[in-house]
Formats: structure tokens, C-alpha cells, sequence
């Protein structure tokens, strides 16, 4: 390999989680690209999955931000070589890494109060939230969730996807374990696309649902197994975010909504809500289903204990 | 039935292509069914529900895009897979004109950094929040969205004024900038007239006045409805006074609004004073008319105020046809109702065309109701329910609370105009139907059944129920103003010239006295 940095183009590191930077401390690592898109550059090393995102998108896990707004333009490929050698980063042939303007990104730990859920305001404040985001789904027209055309297997997924919503939802209010983690690996790797509507659906309800002090945390332990379970079904990327989203380690759109989502606070969080939204093509509502369910099941757990 | 499974190796896409590119797939010659998708595990035993797993999508990976083709032949299939690959480059290639979503202003600022106008109609309780982030980023607003509350319209307005930009709105349905219609517009020849209106159909009614007689818009800005409240204090429209007062394509400026808060109207006024343009000012419902000072002129309804504008920029009196009232066709109508037949009933989606047949009723008679009646004696308590001489306007939130305006959907208006027909006591049913920009692609002829029904009810009865129509539009716009008319006319609906003449017809109509 020619890791000498005077030929290539300097690509600038914006920001950049811990997990990224401590690759750096590596002598010597190597690994692959996988998949390109104008906004993530997707990389395989060792047996882990890092992103390299556009300066556009929001800070995320193993990930770390350039200062490029659109990736696709550059001349990286599937199967490039990415090579970290003595804290230098090299891409394919024509790049390195410049980690000078870097700063470090550092996801804050939320954490819920518990006896929020029962206050008659809090109540309030999730009922509405719950309103705002079934509006905003309910033109969510690319969610599998939603599908109302005739293909016939997108209508069977369509279909499994609701039909596994429904008795997650009815298992967890009824707190029945028994088949809670089977119920949860099913929704990992159905879908469409690359992350699939379940996994994204999961993503989005684990981050409200599982925070230290919901009621429905306790129940974290099921929904570990059921992923655990259902992780080699999946696709690499989807499979790496589900695995983050049980370290409750979120991308920084997410941790924003989720931080006023417990807050209360409503300030940004229509903003924050279409933030969400306009992840990816259809993940972001996905995601939002899931948000939905984990406000609605948080709301139902609070309600009957309400002050 | 044969089916085709392709497996490509360590391929992706998202979620929103592959339904794309599956859509299309069903639409290709031959196609039974087909689909594209990641060939997870979970996918995979969807398809073996379905009996669709092949030995080759089991061997498939989590990382693998997996196509499945039902047709009628294998070569059919070969076929169809040809097509779907093609469909697939065309996706990678990307190309062709598209429309960008951003998910915030400021997302769609950076990218597009010429952009200086941002158009807002969100949930009224988030519009505050996307105007003032469009003014921080230096756009003019239009802010389609109403429920703003005043305070709130009050700082964007101080805001953009600081700033020397426009903040249209909120409740803010019409403009035309830069020969662009924004929102409800109509397709008007530019010119040199500048229209600055609080009103919304009142603009549109202008402009295409304007455009009848032969002269053309610069600029229409609308400043919302709220604007001329002794709260906003006029700041919108004092700010457009001056802008076209700046504005080197702008000759003459024409100024419409329902009459504003008297100290908002001294600001105003004395500021239109002082441009160096002719302005000519038409606060419907004005009583009495102002006399004219230097530079400033009084207009008492729309047609008049398009009448008075357009000869300032030198268009002659004599060239136009003015459209008198029609007096054989008034003493015609007039024969034909039945003494009891006293009423009418105006149905209008434009709140100003409503307004201005109201005000014309108002000079003839005392019993005017209606849902935006100024007198809250005359305001209708049941909207429902029609007393005498009744006006309504559908637009307002009395109908529109959780549905669409009825430029858009038809169906309250239609409801309506069947009820009133069953009235003996009516004589004359008003409908305004607007064109253009923004309207119904087809609004005489979504209408135009329930029309012959009404009328066939009250010909039931043993009566004859007169229908005066009045189309908003131009010779220009979409759909064709000619067809729409014909439609009217075909079903034996009297139609006018103008809102001012619907107005004055209609009241004329209905007259029992000796002499009009």
C-alpha cells in the first residue's frame, strides 16, 4: 500500500465520536468500503461498521463527520481499501483523512424520572406528542408501515410489520415475557431496504422505551435477547445500529428528541420530530412509529398510576 | 406462470428506490407481479408464506438485493428483467428535474443559497417559529398559515421591517412576485400597477380587473388580513407603499383592504400621501367614500379602484368596455320571480367577492346577514341557517375548521346552495367561482350538477330560482375561462362581469320597489 499523504486529497475530519478516534489509536488497521451514498460513506473494519458522514447530516455512533456535503462525488467506491496506519488515515488511492479541524462529539446521558410518568402534565404533554407525530405519520406515505399499494410482498411485509406491532404493544402492557425477545426478533431485517422497516421501528422505540427509569425499562433484558437473536438476519448496517441502540447510543438528531421528550420541553421539538423524520428515505418514519408506540406505551404505564 | 429470482451480490439501495423501481417494475408488459428488496431472513420468510422462496433466495445473504419476476414464459421473464435493470441504471444515473426536500429552512437556505422567498403553510402553532427562522435567514415570508396569534405576527412583522423585507401573511393566500403567483393566484399580463392587498380575493379580483382592462401588475403583495388591526398598525402594507414606491417597474399603486382601524388607516393613508406614485386606495365597505387629495384617489368597489388605476397609467376611458349593469336582463329576472321570492342567498369561497356583494346589498337593504357581517347584530348566530338577505363565505374558519377551503373541495358549498333552493322565499343564489393558481382544476364543473338540481328543485315547486355566477379569472388561466362560463350558461346560470356587477345584479334582482 502507498500510505504516503503528498499525492492524495485531504478530506477534514468535522467532528467525531469516541469509538471513531479510538481507531486512531490502533498501530495498524484495515478494512473495506461498503456502501456509498451522497451523505454516509459506510466502512467495515475489523468486524465493526463506521460511517463517515456528510457535514449536512447530524453527529451519530462510530461515525465521524467530513467536511464534504455530498460523499458521492468524491472517487471512493465499493471495496476500497481503508487503511489506518501510525494514526493515518488512508482511503483507496486518492485520500486521506485530516483529523486538524476535528473536535470530539460526546453523546449525553439521558435519563427518565421515573415519577414523571405519573404526573397529570406529563400525561398531557405525551398525549399531545402522541397527536403531533400519528398527524405527521399518518402522511408518511414511503413507511412500509403505511403501505397501501398492491405488490404483493410489500403487503405481506406491510401486514407481518403491523401485525407484530400490535402484539408487541399488547405483550408489553400486559408485561407477559414468555414471548416478548420472539416477537422482537421477528421485527429485525423485515423490510425493504438496507435498514429494514423493523429494525428501524425497534431503533425508534428502544431509545424512549428503555431509558433508565421508564417503566417499560425493565423489560430491557427481552428486548436484548430478541435482538441478539435476530442480528445475523439482518443487514450489516442495521444490524450495528441495533446493537448501538441497546448501548443506548443514538445519533445526535435522535438524542435531541429524546432529551426533550423527556424534558417536556416542546420548544424544538416539532423541528426535532422532522428531523427524525427525514432520516434516510424511510427510516426516519419508521423510526417515528416507534417513537409513537414507546410514548403510548410510556403514557399507558403512567396513566394508571397517574397523581 | 414462471417465476425469475436474481441475486445480486453485496447490493443495496433504500427502502423508497426499491418500491420505486418495484412500482414501475408491475407496470412492464407482462409482469404478473414483481419485486426488489434486501434478502434478509425476515424477508425471506415473508416470501416463503407467499411460496415464493426458490432455493436460490435461500442461499441469498442479509447484504444481497434479491429480485423476483412473475410472468407468464421464462423468455417473458428474460424480458421484464431487461426492463428492470434498465430501471435500476436510470436510479444510479439519478439526472432529470426533481424537487428537493429539505426538513428545515435552514437546510434549504444552504443548499440553495440564490433563495430569498420562503413560502410557509405549516400547523399554525409552528408557522411563528419557520417565519421568523426564514426572516433570520434573511427570506421574504408569504405565511399561508392562519392561527398565528397577533402578538406573534406583530414581531415578525417589526422583524422583517428591520430587516427591509417582506412578511406576508399570516392568512396570507395571495401574491404575485416577480411575475410569479404564489399560493391563489391568477395568470395577470405584467405592467406597472402595484397592488398591495389585506385581502386575499380582493387582490385576486383586482388584478384581473387590471388585466381585463388592458393594463398589467407589477407586483401583488399581500400583507394578511390582520395587518390594518390597530395591533399590526399597517406595518406591512406602510413597508409595501414604500418598497413599490422604490420599485422602478411600478407606476401607479392600487391599495385594497376591508375598511382598517381608523388610526391604522390615518398611518396608512399618510404615507401613501407622500409617494411619489399615484395611489389609489379601495377600503371596501367604506361609508362615506374620502375625497381624493393630490396623488391620492378613493375607490368605492374593486371594479371602480381597477377602473380608476388603470386610466392613471394612461389607458383611455373611451377604449374599455366598462360593463353597465345589464337593465333589460334586471327587469327581465324581475318578471320572473314570485313576489315571494325577496331573498338572496350569496354562496362565496372568496371572502372579499362575499364582502362586496354584501356591501352592495347593504345600500338597498337592512336585513343583510351573514358570517362576516361587520354589524355583530347581522352576524349569523347558526351558520347553518339562512335569515333573509344572507351572505356567506366558506372560506372563512366557520367552514374551513378541519377541511379544506372551498376553492379546493366543493362539498360544503354544494350542501348549501341545494338547501337554499328549497327556500320559497329566495330568489337569487350567488356563486363566485375562482380560476387559477392554487383553485380547483375545475370549479364550474364540479359544481355545475348540483346547480341543475337546485334549479330543478325550486321548478319543482312551481318556482323560478335564478342563479348568477361570477368566474374569477383571466383570459389566460387554467382551466379556460370561455369553457367555464359556456358550462354556466348551458345550465341557464346568469353570470356577471365582475364582483362589483355580482353584487349589484343580485341586489337588483330581488328589488320589489318601483324603480330601482
Amino acid at each position: 500500500m502507498n500510505n504516503t499523504t503528498s499525492h492524495r486529497q485531504t478530506l477534514y475530519v468535522l467532528t467525531a465520536d469516541r469509538h471513531f478516534l479510538n481507531l486512531l489509536n490502533q498501530p495498524q488497521l484495515s478494512g473495506k468500503i461498503e456502501q456509498v451514498f451522497s451523505k454516509a460513506i459506510n466502512v467495515f473494519i475489523g468486524n465493526q461498521l463506521f460511517t463517515l458522514l456528510s457535514s449536512q447530516l447530524d453527529n451519530a455512533p462510530n461515525s465521524c463527520r467530513l467536511l464534504n456535503k455530498n460523499l458521492a462525488l468524491l472517487n471512493i467506491n465499493s471495496s476500497d481499501n481503508f487503511q489506518i496506519l501510525n494514526g493515518k488515515v488512508s482511503i483507496g488511492d486518492c485520500y486521506w483523512l485530516s483529523f486538524s479541524l476535528c473536535t470530539v462529539w460526546q453523546q449525553s446521558v439521558i435519563n427518565f424520572i421515573n415519577d414523571k410518568v405519573n404526573k397529570k402534565n406529563y400525561q398531557s404533554f405525551l398525549l399531545k406528542q402522541i397527536n403531533e407525530v400519528d398527524f405527521i405519520l399518518s402522511e408518511a406515505k414511503s413507511s412500509l408501515f403505511n403501505y397501501q399499494g398492491d405488490n404483493l410482498f410489500y403487503l405481506a411485509s406491510a401486514e407481518k410489520l403491523n401485525q407484530l406491532r400490535s402484539d408487541l404493544i399488547c405483550l408489553i402492557k400486559k408485561k407477559q415475557r414468555k414471548n416478548l425477545a420472539d416477537v422482537i426478533r421477528q421485527f429485525v431485517g423485515l423490510g425493504i431496504g438496507l435498514t429494514p422497516s423493523g429494525d428501524d421501528y425497534l431503533v425508534g422505540l428502544m431509545a424512549f422505551l428503555l431509558l433508565k427509569g421508564n417503566p417499560v425499562a425493565v423489560l430491557y433484558h427481552d428486548f436484548y435477547q430478541g435482538i441478539i437473536q435476530g442480528n445475523e438476519k439482518t443487514t450489516a448496517i442495521s444490524a450495528i445500529t441495533l446493537k448501538k441502540a441497546l448501548d443506548h447510543e443514538y445519533r445526535e438528531n435522535m438524542c435531541q428528541l429524546i432529551q426533550s421528550l423527556v424534558d417536556a420541553n416542546e420548544i424544538n421539538i416539532h423541528s426535532q420530530i422532522l428531523n427524525i423524520l427525514n432520516i434516510g428515505s424511510s427510516s426516519g418514519s419508521d423510526m417515528l412509529f416507534g417513537i409513537r408506540d414507546a410514548l403510548y406505551l410510556t403514557h399507558y404505564f403512567g396513566e394508571r398510576y397517574v397523581d | 406462470m414462471s417465476t425469475k429470482v436474481v441475486i445480486k451480490k453485496n447490493t443495496y439501495f433504500d427502502s423508497v428506490s426499491l418500491m420505486s423501481i418495484s412500482t414501475k417494475a408491475n407496470q412492464l408488459d407482462h409482469v404478473e407481479q414483481a419485486f426488489v428488496a434486501m434478502a434478509t431472513e425476515m424477508n425471506k420468510g415473508v416470501l416463503r408464506n407467499l411460496g415464493l422462496l426458490t432455493p436460490e433466495l435461500e442461499e441469498a445473504k442479509n447484504g444481497d438485493l434479491m429480485i423476483v419476476i412473475k410472468g407468464p414464459s421464462d423468455e417473458a421473464n428474460e424480458e421484464i428483467l431487461v426492463g428492470i435493470e434498465e430501471l435500476f441504471n436510470k436510479k444510479n444515473q439519478g439526472g432529470g428535474s426533481h424537487e428537493a426536500k429539505y426538513a428545515t429552512i435552514n437546510s434549504a437556505k444552504t443548499h440553495i443559497k440564490e433563495s430569498n422567498l420562503a413560502i410557509i403553510s405549516v400547523n399554525g402553532q409552528f408557522a411563528a417559529r419557520e417565519a421568523r427562522l426564514a426572516l433570520e435567514n434573511d427570506l421574504n415570508v408569504m405565511l399561508f398559515s392562519d392561527n398565528v396569534s397577533i402578538e406573534d405576527e406583530l414581531a415578525l412583522k417589526k422583524m422583517a421591517s428591520s430587516k427591509g423585507l417582506l412578511m406576508m401573511g399570516p392568512d396570507c393566500g395571495t401574491a404575485i412576485i416577480n411575475g410569479t403567483a404564489l399560493c391563489f393566484g391568477n395568470s395577470v399580463r405584467r405592467g406597472s400597477i402595484g397592488i398591495i392587498g389585506a385581502s386575499g380575493t380582493g387582490s385576486q379580483e383586482l388584478s384581473v380587473r387590471i388585466h381585463e382592462f388592458g393594463a398589467g401588475v407589477s407586483q401583488l403583495i399581500g400583507t394578511g388580513g390582520r395587518d390594518l388591526s390597530e395591533k399590526i398598525g399597517g406595518i406591512m402594507m406602510i413597508d409595501a407603499l414604500k418598497m413599490l414606491d422604490a420599485d422602478e417597474d411600478t407606476k401607479v399603486i392600487a391599495l385594497i383592504s376591508k375598511p382598517p382601524a381608523p388610526a391604522v388607516a390615518k398611518k396608512v393613508l399618510e404615507q401613501a400621501e407622500k409617494c411619489q406614485k399615484p395611489v389609489v386606495v379601495c377600503f371596501l365597505g367604506s361609508q362615506p367614500l374620502p375625497e381624493d387629495k393630490p396623488g391620492l384617489t378613493f375607490a368605492k368597489n374593486t371594479k371602480e379602484a381597477a377602473l380608476k388605476t388603470v386610466l392613471l397609467t394612461g389607458v383611455k376611458k373611451e377604449d374599455l368596455n366598462l360593463h353597465s349593469l345589464n337593465w333589460p336582463l334586471i327587469e327581465e329576472v324581475r318578471a320572473q320571480l314570485a313576489p315571494e321570492q325577496k331573498y338572496i342567498r350569496g354562496l362565496f369561497c372568496g371572502g372579499t367577492l362575499c364582502d362586496e356583494a354584501m356591501f352592495a346589498a347593504l345600500e338597498k337593504y337592512d336585513d343583510v346577514y351573514s358570517n362576516i357581517q361587520p354589524n355583530p347584530e347581522y352576524r349569523l348566530k347558526d351558520i347553518n341557517t339562512s335569515i333573509a338577505h344572507t351572505f356567506l363565505d366558506f372560506g372563512d374558519d366557520d367552514f374551513t375548521n378541519g377541511k379544506p377551503h372551498p376553492m379546493i373541495d366543493p362539498t360544503n358549498r354544494i350542501e348549501r346552495l341545494l338547501q337554499e333552493a328549497r327556500d320559497p322565499e329566495v330568489g337569487v343564489i350567488m356563486m363566485d367561482f375562482v380560476l387559477g393558481f392554487g383553485s380547483h382544476e375545475d370549479p364550474v364543473g364540479v359544481m355545475i350538477d348540483a346547480i341543475k338540481a337546485a334549479k330543478n328543485i325550486a321548478k319543482q315547486d312551481g318556482r323560478e330560482l335564478i342563479i348568477l355566477g361570477y368566474v374569477l379569472g383571466t383570459d389566460q388561466d387554467t382551466p379556460a375561462m370561455d369553457a367555464q362560463v359556456k358550462m354556466l350558461t348551458d345550465a341557464d346560470v346568469i353570470w356577471a362581469s365582475s364582483s362589483t356587477n355580482t353584487g349589484l345584479l343580485g341586489r337588483e334582482f330581488v328589488w320589489k320597489g318601483e324603480k330601482a
